[in-house]
């Protein structure tokens, strides 16, 4: 309890450590809101300063930053339609259709309270189960996460983004592109064609950039329909208190979808690796399939919107437990938390929440109060954000939008040869686009692609050869069923779709005789 | 728009994915050791998708009317004009290469001019402002505030 205390004021009371609260929130909530920036890239910035304080000084920072971009990021997709990250897909889906309505500030609200409830309920659940995260961790190993990870494409290939044979040869691709570059198991160069610069694979910044910010921009400036907008000023003509009042209201009035989502986040963010990308696109894609009525997600369904946004918030709390715990990162994002821990001498590990649980504290409580103060930006001053951004003609800023995509492919890897290879994958999402193929699909297999792999064969390791080992555990029982189970209901929902076309086609011409 | 050719023009991506998925598998077999074992498991099953899509798109030949609306509307939303999409297909390529050449700064003022003046015909003298606008505050902000080296090109 004296650790809560002092972490507490450490990170609310000291005027200096609350400064580097609120520069790490507003520098990743910036980085959020331009398209195919994230927190990382904040975190990334930071990190030369970090190094000049202190641990938890520089802990308050970063994880405040990590917290914080979530929510610009979702300001973005609700506003332009385009994902501020992929951590935040799933939220365009209904958050832009919300704003296309004119409900923006509704739009905004939901995903803000959800975000911020979500994480701070996720965040006490981390505190509640820190003891028992070690033997948690042991039911996941590389058998279960592969099985797990096939799970998370048949999901993203059967969520009705796409045509579900489509879904699939996206993930398909995806999987195979991941292959491109030095092989886990050989060490040997695959599919480079001799170009060194894809030894380390295709960037998966320049590829998200690529099929997402570039590819809308494209779409929009070439006169096709786009999910940019250039809508009537709905949103602003509302009373913008009367609309945040009621997204919030209408929130908690759906604290079941709540729940589930920050469930499925949470656990996801839980499990190394996985990250939030894939709880955002799981938990919004689980929540459409159980729902009773699905004829309103994407055209502005708020249960999609709380499902996206309550689970990237709740799997960065999700994510904190290996990473603490078993110094095991699940995110780039993580990964740099581990690395300030260490360059301060302090091995993450299960010891590190008896020696330095005060820097555990301040690392929650820091994510907490982030979560907190930038939704609580987000509804007081959106609507100003939304109007000046709303002014700008989405044609007029699809140039800008490339540029800042190209400015962000490069900062990644200081690698010029990225932009060609960002400007072929642009071609291939444009493609995927006019084709209906799914573009979620294909950068999530393609981001995990390598665990995939090295699952694959570490699992075949330790069944020596056996594909037996694939079914050994009741864990990887449990995540085949599902999959086949998905796979059922699908087939079983497409076939009573068609059957009841057939018969109101049928009845349509008996009438017609 | 009913019939065979109808369904296989909306295939051309699936047959570009068989393409790209044969290619993996053949040059797998060529990998020592298992380098090629996970790649060609993928290729395989791609393949096996890839040719269920293409027999689906045969079979729905006969398909009801409601499947075939659906599927037009799969490739041709609000098609855009040739011209326009030309244009915008010369100015992006266009622009990498000028990118590509000239750095970030400078491709970007270049570009955005380029746009500005050729797709929203605001004018010339306009057009070059707005582009000097872009190449300034892409310095300002990304070099001089947040700290990055943007790169410079390579003349």
């Amino acid at each position: 309890m004296d650790d809560l205390v002092q972490a507490f004021l450490l990170t609310f009371l000291n005027a200096e450590n609350f400064g580097y609260l609120l520069v790490g929130c507003a520098l990743a909530f910036l980085m959020g809101l331009l398209p195919g920036l994230s927190a990382t890239e904040a975190m990334i910035i930071l990190l030369p300063f970090a190094f000049a304080l202190d641990l938890n000084q520089s802990m308050i920072m970063l994880s405040a930053a990590y917290a914080s971009g979530f929510v610009g990021g979702s300001l973005t997709s609700i506003v332009f339609g385009i994902p501020g990250s992929t951590t935040n897909m799933t939220t365009m889906l209904d958050g832009h259709a919300l704003h296309r309505k004119g409900r923006t500030i509704y739009a905004v609200s939901v995903a803000a309270t959800s975000s911020a409830v979500a994480g701070i309920l996720a965040l006490l659940l981390v505190i509640a189960l820190m003891p028992v995260m070690e033997p948690f961790s042991l039911l996941f190993g590389p058998a279960e996460w592969f099985a797990f990870v096939i799970f998370g494409l048949v999901v993203l290939a059967f969520s009705g983004e796409a045509p579900p044979l489509r879904g699939l040869m996206s993930a398909g691709l995806g999987l195979l592109l991941a292959t491109v570059g030095l092989s886990a198991t050989t060490g040997a160069p695959r599919y480079t064609f001799g170009v060194t610069d894809l030894w380390g694979g295709i960037p998966i910044i320049a590829t998200f950039i690529a099929l997402f910010p570039i590819t809308e921009a494209l779409w929009m400036s070439a006169g096709r329909e786009s999910s940019i907008k250039e809508d009537d000023d709905g949103s602003l003509r509302a009373n913008s208190g009367a609309e945040a009042v009621a997204g919030m209201r209408d929130t908690f009035g759906r604290f079941g979808t709540l729940m589930t989502g920050g469930a499925i986040g949470w656990i996801v963010g839980v499990i190394p690796g996985v990250g939030a990308t894939l709880a955002n696109v799981l938990a919004y894609f689980i929540v459409k399939d159980t729902a009773r009525d699905k004829s309103e997600f994407g055209k502005g369904d708020i249960r999609g919107l709380i499902a996206a946004e309550s689970s990237n918030n709740a799997s960065v709390a999700g994510a904190l437990l290996p990473a603490l715990a078993l110094g095991i990162p699940g995110s780039i994002a993580t990964a740099i938390l581990l690395s300030v821990f260490m360059l301060n001498g302090v091995q993450p590990g299960t010891n590190i929440f008896s020696e330095h649980l005060t820097t555990t504290w301040v690392i929650i409580l820091a994510i907490g109060g982030s979560t907190v103060i930038s939704s609580l930006f987000v509804m007081a001053g959106a609507w100003r954000i939304v109007g000046q951004i709303k002014k700008v003609s989405p044609r007029v800023i699809a140039p800008i939008i490339i540029f800042i995509g190209f400015t962000a492919v490069y900062l990644a890897r200081s690698n010029p040869n990225d932009l060609i290879i960002a400007t072929g994958l642009t071609v291939l999402g444009y493609l995927m686009k006019l084709f209906r193929f799914s573009r979620i699909s294909f950068v999530v297999a393609l981001m995990l692609g390598t665990i995939v792999e090295s699952s694959y064969f570490q699992a075949l390791s330790i069944g020596r050869g056996s594909y037996g080992v694939f079914l050994r555990s009741p864990t990887t029982w449990i995540i085949w069923c599902a999959i086949l189970a998905t796979i059922a209901l699908h087939l079983w929902s497409g076939r009573r779709q068609r059957a009841q076309v057939r018969a109101a086609a049928s009845s349509g011409r008996e009438a017609d005789t | 728009m009913n019939g065979q050719g109808f369904r296989l023009r909306h295939r051309w991506l699936t047959l570009g994915v068989g393409i790209v998925a044969l290619y993996f598998a053949l040059v797998a077999r060529t990998f020592s050791g298992s380098g090629g074992h996970f790649p060609m498991l993928i290729a395989v099953i791609t393949l096996g998708v890839v040719v269920c899509d293409l027999v689906a798109g045969l079979r729905r030949r006969d398909a009801k009317p409601a499947d075939a609306a659906a599927e037009a509307v799969e490739v041709t939303t609000e098609g855009p004009s040739l011209r326009l999409e030309l244009f915008t297909w010369a100015w992006f390529l266009g622009s990498v290469v000028v990118l590509y050449l000239l750095g970030i700064v400078i491709g970007a003022g270049l570009s955005c001019a380029a746009y500005f003046g050729i797709r929203i015909r605001i004018g010339p003298l306009p057009a070059l402002l707005a582009g000097a606008a872009a190449s300034a505050s892409f310095y300002v902000v990304f070099q001089l505030l947040a700290g990055f080296r943007l790169y410079s090109g390579i003349l």
